[in-house]
């Protein structure tokens, strides 16, 4: 981050070696067009440039920081589409087979409309704190700092979570 | 042991790092974790800014023209003010000309 603040590129290089993969990985499935997230992972790491001399570390880690701007940028830009597709300046989000069918037996493809469905359907906060977990795979403290809470209320918010998304693919199992 | 079957049967008895752990390597798509053209994105995306915020002032050498109008067209402005104020605070008198003389004598003028 240093090395950022004195704008050295190679700083920025590393950093998106580090968290790009989680990032885009969390933006797939926070955002409403998931082809998206390699746009929103993009603005996350041009936004972490402009800003890199405002990080303070006593505040948090640095992945705290960046999934943080993360979970607003995805916030906004659901937001913004939101916005578009209702005044009709956007199509329809993608259609995703929530329900598997003939053509989802294949295993693998099954497998993945389940927990893009199971997730899909946690509330929002349960929502990012299991993307931020399972993603990001960030530690409890980091989640609860991105998410501006307490990392007690980030537990419960996990366990929730874990809980419904295992009853979820149980029922879906039958 | 990342398949459906193992999170249906060992889904109660599963550690949530295990679940965890699995429901991450469900999500991964093969390729994604390849940052180079995500990395090389960005960059370029910064290398573009950083041309874009200085092409005003290469402009004024590009094209003189407006620019160059602009300025005249703000100094003519600030004239007429200038020749506005000045009548309306001294007057059109005597002392008003002996003020202005000494300066604009030093300019030639007078």
């Amino acid at each position: 981050m240093a090395a950022m603040a004195r704008g050295e590129r190679a700083g920025l290089a590393r950093l998106i070696a580090l968290y790009g993969t989680g990032i885009r990985r969390y933006a797939a499935q926070m955002l409403s067009v998931r082809s998206e997230a390699e746009v929103v992972a993009q603005e996350v790491f041009l936004r972490v440039w402009t800003r890199a001399h405002s990080y303070d570390p006593d505040k948090g880690a640095v992945s705290s920081w960046l999934y943080r701007i993360t979970v607003n940028l995805c916030i906004d830009h659901n937001r913004r589409c939101g916005f578009r597709r209702f005044v009709g300046l956007d199509a329809a989000p993608e259609f995703e087979d929530e329900m598997p069918g003939v053509e989802a037996q294949l295993d693998g493809r099954q497998r993945l409309a389940l927990a893009h469905a199971a997730i899909k359907a946690l509330p929002a906060r349960q929502r990012q704190a299991i993307l931020l977990k399972v993603a990001g795979a960030l530690s409890t403290v980091e989640i609860a700092e991105a998410l501006g809470t307490s990392a007690g209320a980030t537990e419960q918010l996990l366990i929730r979570a874990r809980a419904a998304l295992r009853a979820h693919m149980d029922l879906e199992d039958g | 042991m990342t398949d459906r079957q193992t999170v249906k049967q060992d889904g109660s008895d599963m550690s949530d790092g295990e679940f965890d752990r699995q429901l991450g390597a469900l999500l991964s798509t093969p390729g994604d974790a390849d940052t180079a053209i995500l990395s090389r994105a960005v960059l370029s995306q910064l290398a573009k800014n950083s041309t874009s915020a200085s092409a005003p002032l290469g402009a004024v050498l590009s094209e003189p023209l407006p620019w160059g109008a602009g300025f005249l067209g703000l100094l003519l402005i600030g004239g007429v003010f200038g020749y506005l104020g000045s009548t309306w605070i001294a007057g059109d008198g005597l002392l008003t000309l002996l003020t202005l003389g000494d300066p604009l004598a030093l300019l030639g003028g007078f």
